[in-house]
């Protein structure tokens, strides 16, 4: 048997010590009509050779984004993975630990949730950040929870650029305590109507949401959100993809009071969408509110420094019933991933991972621009990712560009603002100018009806 | 020894009498029962509730305790230090260690809660 | 039987010690992570200086030779399941398969974007859907979510099918949850954060379900009850046909909180005894790893009454083809951005196919040899009250050790550490006095459950002789007892200082 380490003898031994007959007798208490009799309707066992070849034979069926080059987006993306994240999170002492609950043999983890904390605390420019949460949708979702319990109001404002993903999450998590879901239009320019934002922010607002850069790629005013948005009282919830702060405002520096956000591009493989690492910081002030695992330095009873889970009457075990989060868990192999790429990177690398991103994508929205049949949906400053306007659905091009090796971005049918010829598209770090160049080869083949020869 | 200077609750408050206010903390006891208080999580200044109302919460290390207040009225005080140094709750529980005061609403609910010598036969039980 | 134990300061001393965190290291420059080269010119960035940062984030610049050195070294502080055992009651520390490992992470699967064409995925959809049919096989249910990133997750999404349902036929009324006393305390939160209301069962002295409280207490108000089996005593509930008859009746809905259920696979199926919806740790019974807190799965399977309240979209397959499909029904329910933790789902599949049913029918019972084993060894140390028909786990008391020499539960749990072996889940569940909750699980030997016995008889020993051994315990781990009313109080929850100095 695959992990078991039980010989006849063993067993035989140890029913003895028991002081019974047989396996069957350590069941005698499950009820008859509650039994199972035959058996799993399930293949035998299979060696390990065997498992790994049927996986990998499944593994080699799908194509991915190693085998094409990838512009897609949309929370996702293909950025780069150090070899060093691979190693570290592949270590035992790390992947196969328990939550470390018992803090005297749990240092490494701690210490590594701690360093993951400071990382979020310093980009997001917010002082306290839990140990992560699932991803970014339930982050989101987890801050507009705590706004709607700590303000007791029962209205949030949520962006009409807001990924439309996360928005389900949110409004799914919201359906338990009947809140009042409002949406804040846009402008024509595809960034949050700040006007409207001021009439909506009224003193019965909980929270408004405002996506930096939004789903469309673009950069939101938020300063003038911020000043309309917490004019009456309400909380400013910042989502926020960390890549950009590597040059785009931190939130704390325009006076977010929770930031949320999906930190994938930091280490994390896109894995088909997961597990993916969410994560989560507010001001001082809402300390004992922040849901999820948070790590504390204190002192052992020598005197010296080590890390405790802290803060945990906050947490649903102790709350029962009163509580306001059920999580209970962190996404901590890809916390861990992240603290190693942050180390990896710097201070000096995270600039120009962020210059590299926007170097990259203000190379395509050239190439774009210079395309009779495509233009640029929205032409104001982004981040990692723009709409490009087609002549023909966007999804004939996503079928098109195929053809070239491409997986050429998300249709945006179905979003505010946008049409069914609304293709979303991220270009990472990753893509080199040779990308970009066929990237516009396969635009033009499209928008003139070329055949593709290959 | 139960100082008879105020009254108690079933919850293991006391409040004491100062003019047209009441005092309100928690017992010895309380405390004691708690372990290490980290935090105190009190009303704002201004509030208004009902006797029996859960007003705030009092957490140790691994528990949380509800809060409430023993006589209805408006918050007129709450206890800054606390929110620095919260182990002056288990120091002091019935003096340095008081929550909030409280404008008494109706001093007539006062005669409904346990005297010294009722809260002893409580603790006794 | 039992073998001489050197004293831990000789046997278990740690190698590793603490490390500044990363912060105090590094020198502004150095470099480990370097972006591609890009020879495409001269490109014009458009960004306003209103939309930049003003100050860079100050992190550390470190080269990949420290960068390696500092994990490494901080992983050494770590208890973990190659290092020793972990007989965490409830928490099914069983050992996680490095296959499992090397699946998850080929790039036929790790690359996968996940907004691809479902054409792109099919090797994918094909594994996920064997491990849908082969968890709905396991549980005995028509329908199976991989989608719930946590038990918790499972558990939310379960009372969120309950709800749905009911809505669906009009009855708005049914919005009360049933809980036993025993049960753990995300079962009220989960239902509270649902909108519905939990209510308390009584239960007997032994966990169990009291049926007499159950019949008083359902009603037209009842959604539904949330039920562990086996219990958290690591009893099975022996009433469970008569109780989903009786909540059934009433027109509630029952749902099982699978934590248990490296207890009785292949010996009883919780769709077989009435269920209608059970949510699975595939972190627990399935063999993925802990992580350090995450990330895990909780698959969720249901009746085929509920299968249409499951977050969309399915995965189908038609003609060999799978595809996602939006199966109608209230629509719109999402819980996670995309799939899920598929990663941990595919080290489940691995899992699943390696032992096969008779194989996992035979985890689950070598899980109930090892815990009755041990639990016979250790009455003759720790009192264990309800020891009739205990199957994975169970729960002994710490009270002998108080009443003996003030020696409360949590010392002989730090004392644990310096024999190598991982505290057990302490005071959990409530209804027993200094709970000890004790789960082997299938993958030690009986040599490692032997050395589990002899370190408790050591300590016995020591709560008599010198008790302040135990009180001040654990020694011989790279920190001490920590002072947790520290950090609770003025919480230092990052480092301060500026980097690269």
């Amino acid at each position: 048997m695959a992990y078991v380490p039980h010989t006849p003898e063993d067993v035989r031994a140890m029913l003895d010590a028991i002081g019974i007959e047989s396996v069957d007798d350590l069941f005698a208490t499950l009820p008859p009509d509650a039994r199972l009799d035959g058996g799993l309707d399930l293949p035998p066992g299979q060696s390990e050779e065997e498992v790994r070849r049927f996986l990998s034979d499944l593994a080699a069926e799908n194509i991915t984004q190693a085998d094409m080059v990838s512009f897609l987006g949309g929370g996702v993306y293909d950025s780069i993975v150090p070899a060093a994240c691979d190693a570290i999170s592949s270590r035992s002492e790390f992947l196969t630990a328990y939550t470390p609950y018992q803090a005297e043999v749990s240092q490494g983890t701690l210490q590594v949730i701690y360093e993951w904390q400071t990382y979020v605390s310093r980009l997001t420019g917010l002082p306290v950040s839990n140990a992560s949460m699932y991803d970014g949708s339930t982050a989101l979702g987890e801050a507009l929870v705590l706004a709607v319990s700590a303000r007791r109001k029962q209205k949030v404002l949520l962006p009409e650029t807001l990924n439309p993903r996360w928005r389900r999450v949110a409004r799914t998590m919201l359906q338990g305590f009947g809140t009042e879901i409002v949406d804040v239009p846009s402008t024509d320019e595809g960034t949050m109507d700040v006007e409207a934002l001021a009439e909506l922010a009224d003193g019965e607002t909980a929270a408004v949401v405002v996506q930096n850069p939004n789903y469309l790629g673009l950069i939101e005013p938020v300063e003038a959100i911020s000043t309309a948005g917490k004019a009456n009282g309400a909380l400013l919830i910042a989502a926020v993809n960390p890549a950009s702060l590597s040059v785009l405002r931190s939130p704390g520096e325009y006076g977010a009071d929770v930031a949320v956000g999906e930190a994938q591009p930091f280490g994390v493989y896109p894995g088909a969408g997961g597990p993916l690492l969410g994560f989560f910081a507010v001001t001082d002030k809402l300390t004992r509110r922040i849901p999820g695992r948070v790590v504390g330095r204190t002192v052992d009873r020598n005197g010296a420094g080590a890390y405790v889970l802290t803060l945990q009457t906050r947490e649903q075990h102790i709350r029962r019933e009163k509580a306001t989060s059920n999580i209970c868990s962190n996404q901590g192999v890809n916390a861990l991933r992240a603290t190693v790429y942050l180390a990896m990177l710097g201070r000096t690398g995270l600039r120009e991972l962020g210059e590299a991103n926007l170097q990259r994508l203000a190379a395509l929205r050239n190439e774009v621009a210079e395309i009779d049949g495509v233009e640029l949906a929205f032409a104001g400053p982004a981040f990692n990712e723009t709409v490009i306007r087609l002549p023909r659905p966007a999804r004939e091009f996503r079928g098109y560009a195929r053809q070239f090796g491409l997986l050429a971005g998300i249709p945006l049918d179905g979003v505010p603002g946008c049409t069914e010829n609304d293709l979303l598209v991220a270009v990472t770090e990753k893509r080199t100018a040779e990308d970009i160049e066929l990237y516009a080869e396969a635009l033009h083949g499209f928008v003139n009806g070329e055949e593709v020869d290959l | 020894m139960i100082p008879d200077d105020r009254k108690y609750t079933q919850e293991h408050e006391w409040v004491q009498v100062e003019g047209d206010a009441g005092v309100v903390g928690v017992t010895d006891h309380a405390a004691s029962e708690l372990g290490d208080i980290v935090y105190v999580d009190l009303p704002d200044v201004g509030a208004e509730f009902s006797a029996g109302d859960s007003v705030g919460s009092i957490e140790s290390v691994k528990a949380v305790a509800d809060l409430y207040i023993p006589v209805s009225g408006e918050i007129i005080e709450i206890n800054e230090a606390l929110d620095g140094d919260p182990a002056l709750v288990n120091n002091s529980p019935m003096d340095d260690g008081w929550m909030f005061k409280v404008r008494l609403a109706d001093p007539g609910e006062l005669e409904t809660l346990l005297d010294a010598a009722g809260y002893e036969d409580l603790l006794g039980k | 039987m039992s073998q001489p134990i050197l004293p831990p300061t000789v046997c278990q001393r740690w190698l590793g010690v603490q490390q500044p965190s990363l912060f105090e290291k590094g020198s502004l420059g150095r470099r480990a992570l370097e972006m591609p080269a890009w020879d495409g010119g001269e490109v014009a960035v458009d960004l306003p200086d209103e939309a930049r940062r003003a100050e860079p984030a100050d992190l550390p610049d470190l080269s990949e030779p420290e960068v390696m050195r500092h994990f490494t070294l901080l992983s050494n502080l770590n208890h973990h399941i190659e290092r020793g055992m972990y007989p965490l009651g409830s928490c099914t520390m069983k050992y996680n398969p490095r296959l499992n490992e090397q699946v998850a992470a080929m790039p036929g699967f790790s690359q996968l974007h996940p907004a691809q064409d479902a054409g792109d995925m099919q090797g994918l959809l094909a594994a996920l859907k064997l491990l849908e049919d082969s968890l709905c096989e396991v549980t005995g249910f028509d329908a199976c979510s991989l989608i719930p990133a946590a038990g918790a997750q499972g558990e939310y999404l379960g009372m969120m099918v309950i709800r749905a349902l009911h809505e669906a036929n009009g009855d708005h009324d049914r919005t009360e949850i049933l809980i036993p006393d025993s049960a753990h305390g995300t079962n009220p939160a989960s239902v509270v954060l649902m909108g519905m209301k939990p209510r308390t069962l009584k239960s007997r002295e032994d966990g169990r379900i009291d049926l007499d409280e159950l019949r008083a207490a359902v009603g037209p108000q009842t959604a539904g009850i949330m039920i562990t089996n086996p219990n958290t005593l690591g009893l099975f509930e022996k009433d469970i046909v008569e109780v989903a008859r009786i909540v059934h009746e009433a027109g509630g809905r029952l749902y099982m909180d699978g934590a248990n259920m490296n207890a009785i696979m292949g010996r009883a199926r919780p769709g077989d005894m009435g269920f209608d919806v059970v949510h699975m740790n595939l972190h627990k019974t399935f063999s993925t790893p802990h992580g350090g807190g995450g990330p895990g799965a909780g698959p969720t399977c249901v009746t085929a009454e509920l299968e249409p309240f499951l977050p969309g979209p399915r995965i189908e397959e038609t003609d060999g083809f799978f595809d996602f499909v939006r199966v109608p029904g209230p629509g719109d329910i999402a819980i996670h951005a995309w799939m899920g933790n598929v990663g941990v789902c595919l080290r489940a599949l691995a899992y699943i196919l390696r032992n096969g049913g008779d194989g996992l029918r035979r985890v689950s019972e070598m899980a109930v040899l090892n815990a009755n084993y041990l639990l016979k060894k250790i009455q003759g140390i720790m009192p264990v009250d309800h020891d009739d028909g205990c199957l994975h786990e169970f729960v002994a008391s710490g009270r002998v050790f108080k009443q003996q020499s003030e020696v409360r539960t949590l010392d002989v749990a730090k004392r644990l550490l310096d024999f190598g072996v991982h505290a057990p889940t302490i005071y959990f569940p409530l209804i027993v006095d200094e709970a000890f909750m004790v789960e082997p699980t299938e993958c030690e030997t009986r040599e490692s459950l032997d050395h589990f016995v002899a370190a408790l008889e050591q300590i016995k020993r020591e709560a008599e002789s010198r008790p302040e051994l135990l009180q001040t315990a654990p020694h011989a781990t790279p920190v001490g007892r920590l002072d947790e009313a520290k950090a609770a109080r003025d919480p230092d929850l990052r480092f301060l200082g500026p980097c690269n100095c």
